[in-house]
């Protein structure tokens, strides 16, 4: 199969994560970033520990120094503009998007109120997780996913551990959708419901990633309502969602399919056999919904497709390709 | 000879002096100005934040066209500030006050004030900000009146001040 990668947008959007850290820290962070760790996907930062830079490959602490809660300070200010007030919503879900993108998922002391965390202060661990897109990362998939003969996308469910790169595809997917690719896809619209702003990576309401041209996204929105409020109003012709799990997503799914939109969702899972065991997608899974699952792992680097099932749970294809 | 040098003296004298009493009359003039400014300057702050969770950079912008200088300056420095982004929001809007102070008429215990809140915006929730921008405008009402009561007192006296000191110590020096 072959490897269709066509890089990935990397050196604009890494001057966005440097410049999230203090001015002492940025020569180090630039050089582990570009030289040390390249690809790396997370950085988790700790107070008093070092700061720990993860990619596919590898996990690196940078012995410079250890992190202090005012650094970590820092990287929270540049990170909301010094306005934690206008990230009240973000506060309370613990985490927030940053221009290009990147995520950064944060932990501290949940102060509460009557209906939940109210928000988190004192901050004590951020984990940024760099948003790397890679533009063809769905090209080998995307002929298992089309139904030539009506010439729509299949129903498709993608499953795999944490990392091994579903929102990657999930986002590429979307993208060649949205655009049209050579398998004779013609451009579809595309709804993307981006609850935790990871598919688009949506910076004060814009996409910061390529999602394709005929995409509209519904950002922050919680699924099973985001789903419900595309069909009625954006009359999508593909749905894309990540990270099912709830009842209530379940039953905007089974909207979305009677009103003829193909959907196109991905969900932790090892295999087919684990999502059984799971109590919502075991429904989702038994009721035939989907035509086809993407399993993925990292056996050859994140998004390596080891399965592609049909409705039947039979092997479509059997993959190792990416 | 003697008679056209004295009398450029005592000009130069009674000039200097005058002048020296009107740039006292304004500064009197000028600083319940500013704090009128500064008091508009919050309340546009307060409701940007509490209406539309305005982050404070964008505020800055709209403070710094909005609002005469040097008061309006100060905004626009502390925006010029970050956007290098060497320091955090709060640490940028004190070094801008602190610097900008200087070409207006406030006084330390003003200063004190916007230092205050410079330290305490964007770390708290849009209520506890909005609470703490209505302690220093209260402050700032109270400063304003204190201001506006020494102007009267003392705005008219300097102007004549000046010019009654130079007269007076051009008739002693004949």
């Amino acid at each position: 199969m072959p490897n269709q990668k066509n890089g990935t947008s990397a050196p604009t959007s890494l001057n966005t994560i440097v410049s999230l850290f203090p001015p002492a820290w940025r020569p180090a962070v630039y050089r582990v970033l570009n030289e040390t760790v390249p690809g790396c996907q997370e950085i988790r930062l700790r107070v008093n520990q070092y700061p720990l830079f993860i990619s596919a490959k590898k996990t690196f602490y940078c012995s410079r120094q250890r992190i202090s809660q005012e650094d970590l300070m820092f990287v929270m200010d540049a990170a909301c503009q010094g306005s934690l007030y206008a990230f009240e919503e973000e506060l309370r879900m613990g985490y927030l998007t940053v221009a290009g993108g990147h995520r950064i998922g944060f932990s501290g002391k949940a102060v509460l109120n009557q209906s939940g965390v109210e928000r988190i202060k004192n901050f004590n661990a951020l984990n940024i997780r760099i948003a790397c897109q890679v533009l063809g990362a769905a090209a080998g998939a995307m002929q298992y996913i089309f139904d030539r003969q009506q010439q729509r996308p299949f129903h498709t469910l993608i499953a795999s551990p944490p990392r091994a790169g579903k929102t990657t595809l999930l986002r590429d997917i979307a993208r060649s959708f949205s655009s049209g690719c050579q398998l004779g896809v013609r451009p579809f619209q595309v709804t993307i419901v981006d609850e935790r702003s990871e598919l688009a990576g949506c910076y004060q309401g814009i996409p910061q990633l390529d999602v394709g041209p005929n995409t509209d996204v519904l950002d922050g929105c919680p699924k099973a309502v985001g789903i419900m409020m595309a069909i009625r109003s954006l009359a999508p012709e593909v749905v894309i969602t990540d990270e099912i799990g709830n009842p209530q997503d379940v039953i905007a799914l089974q909207e979305a399919l009677n009103a003829g939109v193909a959907v196109i969702a991905s969900a932790h899972g090892r295999d087919i056999d684990d999502m059984l065991q799971r109590p919502v997608l075991k429904d989702l899974v038994q009721a035939g919904i989907f035509e086809r699952y993407l399993i993925l792992s990292t056996r050859r680097g994140p998004g390596t497709i080891e399965f592609i099932y049909d409705a039947n749970h039979r092997v479509v294809k059997r993959g190792d390709f990416q | 000879m003697n008679l056209v040098m004295k009398s450029a003296c005592a000009l130069i004298i009674v000039y200097s002096a005058t002048r020296i009493g009107l740039l006292i009359a304004d500064n009197y003039r000028q600083r319940p100005k500013q704090l009128r400014q500064l008091q508009f300057a919050l309340q546009l702050m307060e409701n940007e934040i509490s209406f539309a969770a305005t982050p404070l950079p964008e505020i800055w912008v709209k403070l710094s066209r909005r609002i005469k200088q040097p008061i309006g300056g100060i905004f626009a420095h502390a925006n010029q500030l970050l956007s290098q982004g060497l320091t955090t929001t709060s640490d940028a809007l004190s070094t801008a006050i602190q610097e900008g102070i200087k070409s207006t008429c406030l006084r330390s215990s003003d200063v004190e004030m916007l230092l205050t809140l410079a330290g305490s915006l964007g770390k708290g929730s849009r209520t506890e900000q909005v609470q703490c921008i209505r302690l220093v405008l209260a402050e700032l009402t109270v400063a304003e009146q204190e201001a506006e009561k020494e102007r009267q007192e003392n705005e008219k006296l300097w102007r004549y001040l000046g010019f009654l000191t130079g007269i007076s110590l051009v008739i002693v020096l004949l």
